[in-house]
């Protein structure tokens, strides 16, 4: 098995392993001994990692991992020597998507509109309210730019993740 | 005692109503709308009858089917539990012209205390100190402005029919008097169907403290101490413990017996909770009064030994209070944690999804109430409150400490809980060892302690990952992953590669 390069927010770990002992992962000195101790199904697992007791809820998806723990969400990225080759040819990849496009965090309806196509706004900026779980929402610009275009309809209903509004950032 | 008795409600409250009956010896009959069916409130009770709704919180508050359904299956009370149609007079008088007894007050305790305006004037005649402010609906905004500018700014907008937070809208200046008007409005219309709005002088930052009555169809009524409910987000209550720490015995005396009159003031019949707002100087002033259980009635049952379900069921039955009020003793100390299915790091933003793994804490001193299971959804259609968590000892330290070994013992895996949130908030120096009032999420509160929380684990999910990837890369060959960069671009870069 490769090395491996695992970014989790703005941090980067470098693991590497050996093929005589399948339950370690090593980082720079350190080491680290894995052991599965229960999969209780629908990515459920508890580990032992250095006898730390853990319990996960891991999704795989895309290259990317999203892992649950303690009520937290983390979200990985697995590159191997491979992929960082091939990123370097890549084009605009989910980053930039994540600045520039609003998306509706969970089903829900629109209630007023905030801005308008040609707004020139600011990160944090509010754009939107949409009503979900009998509270008003009021979505915020991911970054400072100008709004491309709306594609919310006051009134209308929205699912989780779809599109609200588009940004043109710098 | 009643036979059969009916919960027109679900969730965790249904669930413990229908405890409460069950140890009384009632059958018990629950409702429910299909998005429900798959819930543990349904299957705890007796029987179970479909509410067929356009809706599912139409289900919930059609008066006609639930009193038809009451009837057919021979319930003789009905218990409306929290929210829904708990404090609606209009079902409270359906029940009694069909001779089914409504488990809480008659339409006239409900309707007058319901009616925030009205609520205000009999309590000013009951000599009930009230939060200045106005009486009647707003109707001209001229005329609101003025007497807003008579108060003093900053003004609490708030829905007369409201609650839960619902409905209202603090107001600094008058230059956001309209919108923010308009605002609360709309929030008032949609959740309880009403638009009447008033304004309050905003206090700021006090304590909120309320004080849980029992009164009985003979016109006894006590008061069962306090709980301090302070800690509130977007005026939604997220912590709540009993006793308060601010409250001597003189205060709680005095609190308890305005409580009492305001109860005897509109003829009170079942349990009930008066709110007020403490301010920095220990005056207090009526807020608003419940004319129904509360969410957060366990830490009165815990301190007091009394349990407040069976006795709103023995009052309407008919029977006497079981405890005079020099009977009322208070012991140790409770604490409240509501575990709500949202993300603290997202500004509480609500989330979803299926609970793929639940384990609830227990042992010594600790209650769940809870009214979820494994493998149930989290659904978008009501409140995203999972259950509460309640711990009990001796000292209220003590009762803090085993809170946060029950909050990191609670296992939910699925979607983001506000459980990192309360277990900040539990060893937090302000909240463990200071004063601190209902402006304590937004002024004391570091965000960043919950981050550091989540950091201080980032290294062993990093070690995690890539022995996850390690086991399963020959698996993990793409057949449904999405390539970034198109197939023919993908294609050129691996021929020139070779070459």
């Amino acid at each position: 098995m490769e090395d491996l390069k695992i970014k989790i927010n703005d941090n980067e770990y470098e693991f590497s392993f050996d093929k005589k002992f399948p339950d370690e992962v090593y980082r720079n000195d350190k080491e680290y001994t894995v052991k599965l101790l229960k999969d209780y199904g629908n990515g459920i697992l508890a580990y032992s990692i250095n006898n730390r007791n853990l319990l996960v809820e891991i999704n795989r998806d895309n290259g990317g991992y999203k892992i649950l723990h303690n009520n937290f969400r983390y979200e990985a990225t697995v590159k191997t020597a491979t992929t960082a080759i091939l990123e370097q040819y890549m084009l605009t990849n989910n980053e930039d998507e994540q600045h520039s496009i609003l998306k509706a965090p969970m089903p829900g309806m629109v209630i007023k509109l905030l801005c308008n196509v040609g707004d020139e706004v600011e990160k944090g900026d509010n754009l939107i309210i949409v009503e979900a779980m009998k509270m008003e929402n009021t979505l915020t610009s991911p970054s400072t730019g100008k709004i491309k275009s709306i594609k919310a309809k006051e009134g209308t209903a929205v699912d989780k993740e779809e599109i609200l509004i588009e940004l043109e950032t710098e | 005692m009643f036979k059969k008795i009916l919960i027109a409600n679900r969730g965790e409250i249904a669930i413990r109503i229908i405890q409460a009956a069950s140890e009384l010896g009632i059958k018990t009959v629950s409702i429910y709308h299909d998005v429900d069916k798959e819930m543990p409130f349904v299957k705890y009770a007796d029987e179970s009858i479909e509410l067929i709704s356009d809706t599912p919180k139409a289900g919930y508050l059609d008066i006609k089917q639930i009193i038809k359904i009451a009837i057919a299956t021979e319930a003789e009370a009905i218990h409306p539990g929290y929210g829904f149609l708990s404090e609606n007079a209009e079902f409270s008088d359906a029940c009694k012209n069909n001779n089914i007894k409504f488990i809480g007050p008659d339409a006239h305790s409900i309707k007058v205390m319901g009616n925030k305006t009205a609520a205000r004037e009999l309590m000013q005649k009951a000599n009930v100190p009230i939060v200045p402010g106005t009486n009647e609906k707003i109707s001209d905004f001229d005329e609101a402005k003025k007497i807003a500018n008579d108060i003093g700014y900053p003004i609490l907008l708030k829905a007369a029919a409201g609650g839960g937070g619902k409905g209202m809208r603090l107001v600094e200046k008058e230059e956001d008097f309209v919108s923010s008007y308009e605002a609360a409005q709309r929030e008032a219309i949609k959740a309880f169907g009403d638009d009447v709005v008033y304004m309050e002088k905003f206090i700021i930052n006090p304590k909120h403290i309320e004080i849980q009555v029992l009164a009985d169809q003979d016109g006894n009524c006590i008061f069962l101490a306090e709980r301090d409910c302070s800690i509130q987000r977007r005026h939604q209550k997220v912590i709540e413990e009993a006793p308060s720490t601010v409250l001597d015995e003189e205060l709680r005396s005095k609190m308890g017996e305005v409580a009492v009159n305001a109860a005897t003031a509109c003829n009170y019949e079942g349990a009930g909770t008066i709110e007020f707002l403490l301010d920095i100087n220990k005056n207090f002033y009526f807020l608003e009064m419940n004319t129904r259980l509360q969410v957060e009635h366990p830490v009165t049952e815990l301190i007091t030994g009394v349990d407040l379900a069976k006795e709103q069921i023995k009052i309407a039955y008919g029977k006497k209070l079981s405890l005079k009020q020099e009977d009322v003793k208070i012991q140790g100390h409770a604490i409240e944690c509501r575990i709500y299915a949202e993300d603290p790091q997202s500004n509480f933003m609500p989330d979803i999804g299926r609970i793929n793994y639940l384990q609830n804490p227990s042992g010594n001193g600790i209650r769940v109430d809870s009214g979820i299971e494994q493998g149930g959804e989290v659904s978008i259609h009501f409140d995203p409150m999972l259950s509460k968590l309640i711990t009990y000892a001796e000292s209220r330290e003590e009762a803090i400490d085993k809170m946060i070994t029950a909050l990191k013992s609670y296992k939910i895996l699925g979607f983001k809980t506000v459980i990192p949130f309360l277990i900040a908030v539990m060893q937090e120096d302000t909240f463990r060892n200071k004063y601190f009032d209902t402006g304590y999420i937004e002024k004391h509160f570091d965000f960043n302690t919950i981050k550091e929380m989540k950091d201080q684990d980032e290294e062993l999910i990093a070690v995690l990952t890539a022995y996850d990837y390690k086991q399963n890369h020959n698996k993990r060959i793409t057949k449904k992953s999405t390539p970034k960069v198109n197939n023919w671009k993908l294609n050129n870069l691996r021929q020139r590669r070779l070459v």
